[in-house]
């Protein structure tokens, strides 16, 4: 599912507090099955953003178009695009209330046209894909579970009505190293799956890892949009050179000043180690 | 010592009967900068709850500045003593106006109303947020709200501060702010106990107590837990970037003099190894 | 976050904001009565220049007065059409099945609609020119009379002062819920009320779960500050009332008493 954003802007209606965010003039394409991080400072408009996009506020101008449909347009089905596109917020443990967790992830299968044994094999299928027992844990209380859990059952409740867009707000802050691995190998399996996936995150490690374009925002305003590696050579030469460099970025930068100049295109961990490599085993002054 | 603990063992009593703790010994010293290191579930919150004895001692015994923790009537002096900044900015706040929030400590422990101004000044400037005294903590960032509740705990003048995962719920430049603010007081003498998971947070610490599954793993300085590669995998953690980069190197022929924890280690290490070849 | 809260507290250094808030608040309730009790066009001319001159006296911006009326404005539209059409009076100019417009009951609606607005508005340059402190305490010191039958007075104060803090967060994450689970096909939309009231149920589990997790970890934090009791602290200073306090305080009985005689 390809996403168009047209000159897309939203106010809020109220005077300005200091928290406001708000979006000035967007333009930027999603291809389908891509996978695209959202960087930017709290306050950026990225959370705005998403709302936007999942259809929860209506721009104050602009549009979105899904699959070339303007999902604002009067008509256009609701039901489909929340189908269509699965939001996953902050604390998605909180969002829970059912009083079964298998109730609670055939939630959203409410509105899908599927019935009975159907709406099961769904279920069972997002919670197996979650690592459950579908069978252990379908009849447990959802509030009894452990933290860690609560999530997967949540992310289970998106994923259960296979929305061919997945949205995470911040999924992986405070989340310790290993939950936080697992969490994005499950997303890059799903986008090779073929879900397009937007994931907002302040990990550039994992922006710069895990994501193929990267949407840049500062006070409301698309900086800075492309291929993942691009915008992360970019955001260095800017001269705020602080905002939005990975760690690998930051040593380069120190290792210039000792005058080892290693190639622009180093990003990631592998780039910096490979880099090195080339440079100490000889390879570079050849 | 200003802490130490023996044998500590704690159960929630939820049913379930895994201990949250187990024969935990511990011991901190006047002055020491402690990162109490480990993931989600190692029990490390629960473990410095029992300083301010928040938790109650179910086993083993703890003092904390000569305080027995079970002493329930030099609990209020206890929690003087060893104030706690929490892991979420938005739940420690009891008034709308910062400087009645930081006020809130002092009226607890009956300080004259006269002082308030100075001390609400004085412990808004440790933390760099001069000025703010009349806004609502809602209009604040994530790294300011840390940073006025951690005024509201230096208000009372303690001697021991421990952060709860205070830097968890940020963004990286929340979480540097508060960082910065740990090891400036830090200088000024007061004993710092820092609880998180992020390792790079823990570089400069002196000392490092590493958790896993309700037990301490290890205890040492930095250098001697975040190199060891073993280790940091049986506590389910990644070592610091430098760490991994010499290991990785290592592996390819690339022999730097020792192991690096920070950047600007690492670079130097390559600019001796660059140097003698 | 969304949107600046109504009714918040912004600083100053008006008549208003100087007044003791004991003073503000029993003047806020025999300003209230004033209101209700009016009943002539001159009673609402007396409340309405009153409450004009309450708003010239807090030195407030009028867009922040007003912000909160300009909220329930369609509430307010509804209440007045409820009162229009369904007010049963002789004086009928037409009638449409159960509807029945009549000039008594648009003037219902006016008189609703104004004590309506009006109470708001005296309602929020209460809080707009007080500290939420100075409100507690002074609410402190009012029911102190309370303390004879029982009642835990400091206890009860405290609660309010750290509810009516909470209430902003609360109100944020509600919003975030709500979004969520829209997101995931709730229909809060819904043109059908059954579906709609279904819907709301769901929505109350998560935002008292979350309520009560953000409650346990206030009362923690408390602790950990060492809060044991509300005795056992700072005592507030005893600020007796000054002469602009009693005169404040006389004039608004004043004007209630006159709202009576004009009855």
């Amino acid at each position: 599912m390809s996403i168009q954003i047209e000159n897309l802007s939203y106010k809020y209606g109220q005077p300005a507090g200091e928290k406001v965010e708000a979006l000035q003039d967007i333009s930027c394409a999603i291809a389908a099955g891509d996978f695209v991080g959202i960087m930017g400072h709290t306050g950026c408009g990225k959370t705005t953003l998403i709302q936007l996009l999942a259809g929860l506020r209506a721009p104050t101008s602009g549009r979105i178009y899904i699959n070339g449909e303007d999902i604002n347009a009067k008509g256009y089905d609701r039901n489909r695009l929340r189908q269509t596109v699965g939001v996953m917020f902050q604390n998605p443990e909180y969002q829970l209330f059912a009083t079964t967790v298998e109730k609670d992830v055939a939630f959203g299968l409410k509105y899908s046209g599927l019935r009975g044994q159907e709406v099961t094999a769904r279920v069972r299928w997002a919670l197996e894909t979650m690592g459950f027992d579908f069978e252990k844990v379908r009849n447990q209380s959802p509030l009894a579970l452990s933290g860690g859990e609560k999530r997967r059952v949540a992310i289970a409740g998106v994923i259960a009505t296979r929305p061919q867009i997945l949205i995470f707000d911040e999924p992986i802050a405070g989340l310790d190293p290993y939950s936080r691995e697992n969490f994005l190998q499950f997303v890059t399996q799903m986008n090779q799956a073929g879900t397009t996936i937007i994931m907002v995150s302040h990990n550039m490690e994992a922006l710069a890892e895990y994501t193929q374009h990267l949407l840049v925002l500062e006070k409301g305003r698309l900086i800075d949009a492309g291929p993942t590696r691009e915008v992360f050579i970019r955001l260095k030469q800017r001269k705020d050179g602080a905002f939005g460099q990975t760690a690998a970025q930051k040593i380069v930068t120190l290792l210039a000043e000792r005058e080892l100049k290693l190639p622009p295109a180093v990003v990631t961990y592998g780039d910096l180690l490979a880099a090195l490599k080339h440079e100490l085993t000889g390879g570079g002054r050849g | 010592m200003l802490v130490t603990g023996k044998n500590i063992s704690f159960t929630y009593d939820f049913g379930g009967a895994a201990f949250a703790l187990q024969d935990v010994d511990i011991t901190i010293a006047q002055g020491e900068f402690v990162a109490i290191l480990g993931c989600n579930g190692s029990g490390k919150s629960t473990l410095v709850k029992h300083f301010n004895a928040l938790l109650q001692l179910q086993q083993g015994a703890l003092k904390v500045a000569q305080i027995d923790v079970g002493n329930t009537e030099e609990i209020w002096l206890l929690r003087r003593l060893c104030g706690m900044v929490f892991q979420n900015p938005d739940n420690q706040f009891v008034s709308s106006v910062v400087e009645e929030d930081i006020a809130f400590g002092l009226e607890n422990y009956e300080v004259p109303r006269g002082e308030f101004p100075a001390r609400v000044r004085s412990a808004l400037a440790l933390v760099e947020m001069d000025g703010y005294e009349k806004r609502a903590p809602n209009s604040l960032s994530g790294g300011q709200k840390q940073r006025v509740a951690l005024a509201g705990v230096l208000a009372l003048e303690p001697e021991i501060i421990i952060f709860d995962e205070a830097t968890a719920m940020l963004d990286p430049s929340g979480r540097q702010e508060v960082v910065k603010i740990m090891h400036k007081l830090h200088k000024t003498g007061k004993t710092i106990i820092a609880i998180t998971h992020y390792v790079e947070e823990t570089v400069a610490a002196d000392k490092i107590i590493l958790m896993h599954q309700g037990r301490v793993l290890a205890c040492g300085h930095p250098r001697a837990i975040l190199t060891d590669l073993d280790l940091m995998k049986k506590a389910e953690l990644i070592p610091p970037l430098p760490v991994r980069l010499y290991y990785d190197l290592q592996q390819a022929g690339v022999n730097l003099s020792n192991c690096p924890l920070t950047n600007e280690e690492f670079v130097e290490a390559i600019c001796q190894f660059r140097s003698k070849t | 976050m969304r949107s600046l809260p109504t009714g918040q507290y912004l600083p100053g250094h008006s008549f208003l904001h100087q007044l003791d808030a004991r003073v503000k608040i029993l003047g806020l309730f025999l300003l209230m009565a004033a209101v209700i009790g009016a009943s002539s066009v001159q009673g609402y001319v007396l409340v309405l220049m009153v409450v004009a001159i309450c708003i010239q006296l807090s030195r407030l911006p009028l867009r922040c007065v007003f912000a909160s009326v300009r909220r329930v404005c369609w509430f307010l539209l509804v209440i007045w059409l409820m009162n229009a059409l369904f007010f049963a009076a002789e004086d009928a100019l037409f009638s449409w099945g159960i509807f029945q417009l009549s000039r008594g009951g648009m003037r219902q609606g006016f008189r609703v609609v104004s004590n309506v607005v009006l109470i708001l508005l005296l309602g929020n340059l209460l809080t707009m020119t007080t500290l939420p402190t100075q409100v507690t305490t002074a609410l402190e010191s009012l029911i102190k009379p309370l303390k004879l039958i029982g009642v835990p007075t400091e206890e009860v104060a405290m609660i309010i002062s750290v509810a009516i803090q909470f209430i902003p967060t609360l109100m944020e994450e509600a919003e975030l819920i709500k979004m969520a689970q829209i997101a995931r096909g709730a229909r809060f939309e819904s043109k059908k009320l059954a579906e709609r009231a279904a819907s709301f149920l769901p929505l109350v589990v998560p935002i008292f779960i979350s309520a009560f997790r953000r409650a346990e970890e206030l009362a923690l934090a408390m602790e950990a500050r060492g809060y044991r009791n509300a005795k056992n602290r700072t005592k507030r200073k005893k600020e007796p009332l000054e002469r602009h306090d009693y005169g404040a305080l006389a004039v608004c009985a004043l004007i209630c008493l006159v709202q009576f005689l004009l009855r």
